[in-house]
């Protein structure tokens, strides 16, 4: 046989090292060896793991561990353990009558025993992709078991996230996996050439029960020829980490600088992210050094790729060394304008360079824009802004709809914020508004993201839409257009909950003379315990008007938002045995929960997501402990002084440290900031990131206590 | 069996003592103190081959403890006649496997996890047993039970495809395509 590179793969190596290769074969590698240190040092590595693998450092065994499970023993616990084989499916011996009957027996056994259920319950979830790192446009063979989640479903919609090299993504049903004999339910996805990365979630044909991993999804990279992850890929997944878990994406932008150091855009990535978590002139000092040596690495490169002089371009503006930006997009040229990264780092040169003329601008961004291809977003969000600034509707119009192209899930906040800016925004923002509406209410399964289920993403949709258009609907009223405000106001009373917004439409009804309507929206908006104090300020007036009413309008408005919020609520017991730490002292996590509602939130020094929290979490103890409801930190990486001046702030506040991540394993967090709302018996009954969403969650909850109703919505395993 | 017979040293560190007889015996009916000098002489060695399979100090733990909470009743199941050290290394392999399959979903740990243990002199330094261990915890459940089961417990392929209920071949397979994702995360840092 002949090697095709000159080289054994590396298998052959790995085989080789076992002794298993045919007697001349491994005679061949053998004296392959001699000559190539290269393949030498392959086989020598695979040794040198085993032998670091033998030596891992390992726990010690604590006399606790045995304490711990004699007083399972003592208290009746038993638990039947696997004392033979499971036995490769191939060669699993067909079950006699007997060995039936020994079951049947052992199943009553069972019955007369308390046994842990842990160890007996189906497996959980899980999902497997092969292969898990596919080359472009490869079929995946999909493999998903179900657990208990789908017992009862036989075909199940898999659904993807795309992501391609050149920023596009979006979201399909990728597949119907459909349950076999075995009870795995299989398909196969073909993926499109253009794909870099891909995410999947699992859910029901109907998108009410879902399974997404416990919100970390499934992923996999697309390969290069040496069977690593491509740049492209790794980028990729950084962006889609980028909103979802802000830790993990920086982890993937550090790999990133490991595995191609001499990218400029791995540290250009790397920078952007480190930035907002260190010391800024330490940060500033090391990517200065890594900038200096891409440079002089690039400068001796005779043919420099268009891509990599676009990224030092970009890394160069990021450290504010416009000279050096300035020359490296002028060497990317022409030729490489097409690019997004050097049209973009051109960009901002020229935003710099002509600030205030915002016309030049503007032209300039034209040109930009007809060269790149397949768009840029950073080019079409600088367009809507300059554009808005500069209050010519055609202008904007053109820019807007360029914008959504790339980001159509943002269109409301985009007006919402326009319309604010000047009149003239008014009449635009209505008009678009009104061309637009079909469109807004129309249910988007493709805008809808992989862990959400269709009811959830209806509820946040149409509660985002009734902000818009309540916002829409005041400016207009401030404007004197009345007729365009009760009409919004009409379309948007009813659609969801969204407290800001049910002021906004109070006052529009206030306005044209509905009071009725306006004391409804209004008690609505006083029912979320974040906007009780506003609501209640602005609504003086029909409040006190009548006040046995106002209070009948806000029992029954409480009532439905309880109904609205626990509709969403989870069941999920608290695991035991999960220790943490409070300044060195062992702390269980179950006996964190004082038997009050308690909310748990997920910290890391890590996170700049979790950081800009820090001042809200302030203010939501206050609340809380107004309400009887505990807030306890669980910092993860040390959070040190920034955790100890919130406390200092807030003494209500409780921290303990997660550092082993048993907590995190246990409540399957994933991301920081995650927080779990946990009731006074220490179920699990909300779990996400939003923090606006606390307070409303947590009255519902007492107010469950208050009547002792159960809520049984329990789809999670 | 494969190149690792009765007599070999992956075998020894779990190998019967003389009065291993009534000590099986006190524990087979449920006495404290006889379960308690069997965590004496074994947990250390549980432990060890519990957490290198699950990777987490804590899952191991609950393995070890799951063991000695079920361990009287399973041990009717141990007739005497190959090595109890031998059977019992089995049965904490085959347990932390059930345990990994069934964790299998929770959330990667945190570096800091690994750091929790205590260090023993070794020729490959701490920060590359560190690494090695980021490392292996990142590896796909699949592909590291098998290479944690060969490797480092030193079952022969055709201990480890019964255990895990593959073939040898997807077993061989498997320690290769594992060797190989260490390779691609651990060259030039081993």
């Amino acid at each position: 046989m002949i090697w095709i590179t000159g080289h054994p793969g590396f298998r052959r190596l790995s085989r080789f090292a076992d002794g298993e290769l045919r007697a001349r074969e491994q005679a061949r590698v053998a004296s392959h060896l001699a000559d190539c240190p290269r393949c030498r040092e392959d086989v020598a590595l695979v040794r040198r793991m085993a032998r670091a693998a033998r030596t891992m450092p390992t726990p010690r065994a604590s006399d606790e561990l045995l304490q711990q499970a004699l007083a399972r023993r003592a208290a009746s616990e038993r638990v039947l353990l696997p004392t033979t084989d499971a036995g490769a499916p191939a060669t699993a011996r067909p079950r006699t009558a007997r060995t039936a009957a020994i079951a049947a027996m052992l199943t009553l056994l069972v019955g007369s025993l308390v046994v842990s259920v842990r160890m007996l319950e189906a497996d959980r979830p899980d999902l497997r992709l092969h292969p898990e790192g596919p080359v472009a446009g490869e079929v995946l063979s999909v493999e998903y078991h179900g657990g208990a989640l789908f017992a009862d479903q036989t075909h199940l919609k898999l659904r993807a996230r795309y992501r391609t090299a050149t920023d596009r993504q979006w979201q399909l049903l990728a597949g119907i996996l459909v349950r076999g004999d075995d009870g795995l339910y299989r398909t196969d996805v073909a993926l499109p050439d253009s794909v870099v990365y891909a995410a999947f979630a699992v859910e029901d044909l109907y998108g009410e029960r879902l399974d997404s991993n416990n919100r970390q999804l499934w992923d996999i990279m697309v390969r290069g020829d040496d069977g690593t992850p491509t740049l492209d890929a790794m980028a990729a997944r950084l962006r889609d980490l980028e909103r979802r878990d802000w830790g993990e994406a920086y982890d993937v932008a550090r790999e990133m600088t490991e595995r191609y150091p001499d990218e400029p855009r791995s540290w250009a990535t790397r920078f952007s992210y480190e930035l907002g978590l260190f010391d800024r002139d330490s940060v500033f000092d090391t990517h200065r050094a890594e900038f200096r040596r891409l440079e002089k690495r690039l400068s001796e490169d005779p043919r420099p790729e268009p891509q990599a002089m676009g990224w030092l371009a970009s890394y160069a503006l990021g450290l504010g060394d416009i000279a050096s930006a300035s020359t490296w997009v002028d060497r990317a040229g022409e030729q490489g304008r097409h690019l997004s990264i050097v049209a973009e780092s051109e960009m901002m040169l020229l935003a710099l360079r002509h600030e205030g003329d915002l016309e030049l601008i503007l032209s300039e961004l034209e040109d930009l824009w007809t060269a790149v291809e397949g768009g840029s977003v950073a080019i079409a969000n600088l367009g809507w802004q300059t554009a808005k600034d500069l209050g010519e509707p055609a202008t904007m119009h053109r820019w807007l709809d360029r914008y959504l192209v790339h980001r159509p899930r943002e269109d409301v906040l985009l007006l919402a914020d326009a319309a604010d800016a000047t009149p003239e925004m008014v009449s635009f923002t209505t008009v678009w508004t009104a061309e637009r509406l079909p469109y807004l209410q129309r249910r988007n399964d493709g805008l809808r993201p992989l862990h959400v289920s269709q009811d959830d993403h209806l509820r946040r949709e149409t509660a985002e839409i009734q902000g818009f258009l309540a916002k829409v609907g005041s400016i207009a009223l401030e404007n004197g257009d009345t007729e365009t405000a009760e009409s919004l106001a009409m379309k948007a009373k009813d659609l969801g909950w969204n407290s800001r917004g049910l002021l906004e439409l109070s006052a529009i009804f206030l306005a044209v003379g509905d009071t009725a309507e306006a004391t409804r929206l209004l008690a609505r908006a006083a029912a979320d315990p974040l906007w009780t104090s506003a609501a209640e300020e602005r609504g003086d007036d029909l409040s006190n008007a009548n006040a046995t009413h106002w209070q009948k309008m806000l029992t029954s408005a409480r009532n439905d938002l309880r109904s609205d919020v626990l509709d969403a609520a989870v069941l999920r017991y608290l695991p035991g045995g999960v220790d943490l730490r409070s300044e060195s002292r062992p702390v269980q996590l179950t006996d964190v929960i004082r038997e009050r509602v308690t909310v748990l939130v997920f910290l890391s020094r890590y996170s700049a997501p979790a950081i800009d929290q820090l001042e809200s979490l302030a203010e939501l103890s206050q609340s809380l402990d107004g309400m009887g409801a505990d807030l306890v930190l669980l910092d993860i990486d040390d959070m040190g002084p920034l955790a100890r001046s919130l406390v200092e702030s807030s003494p209500t506040i409780r921290v303990f440290s997660d550092f082993s991540g048993s907590a995190r394993s246990a409540l399957g967090s994933s991301k920081t900031p995650d927080i779990f709302v946990v009731d006074e018996s220490g179920r699990i009954r909300f779990e996400h990131s939003e923090i606006g969403e606390v307070l409303r969650q947590v009255e519902a909850l007492q107010h469950l206590r208050g009547t002792g109703v159960q809520i049984a919505h329990a789809y999670r395993p | 069996m494969g190149q690792y017979g009765p007599g070999d040293p992956a075998n020894e560190r779990m190998a019967p003592r003389p009065d291993e007889a009534g000590l099986l015996a006190g524990a087979r009916a449920g006495n404290h103190e006889a379960l308690s000098e069997l965590f004496h002489q074994y947990g250390q060695q549980m432990l060890d081959v519990a957490y290198r399979t699950t990777g987490s100090t804590h899952d191991a733990e609950d393995v070890v403890q799951d063991i000695f909470a079920g361990l009287p009743e399973a041990l009717r199941g141990y007739d005497g006649t190959g090595s109890f050290g031998a059977w019992l290394r089995r049965l904490v392999a085959r347990v932390s496997l059930l345990w990994l399959r069934r964790e299998r979903r929770r959330s990667r740990r945190d570096q800091r996890a690994a750091e929790e243990g205590a260090g023993e002199v070794s020729p490959v330094s701490v920060e590359a047993r560190l690494t090695l261990e980021r490392v292996l915890k990142r590896m796909p459940v699949e592909l590291r039970s098998v290479y944690v089961l060969k490797e480092v417990e030193g079952y022969p392929h055709a201990d480890v495809a019964d255990l895990l209920g593959i073939s040898i071949a997807a077993s061989q397979t498997r320690l290769h395509r594992a060797r190989h994702f260490l390779r691609d995360r651990l060259r030039g840092k081993l």
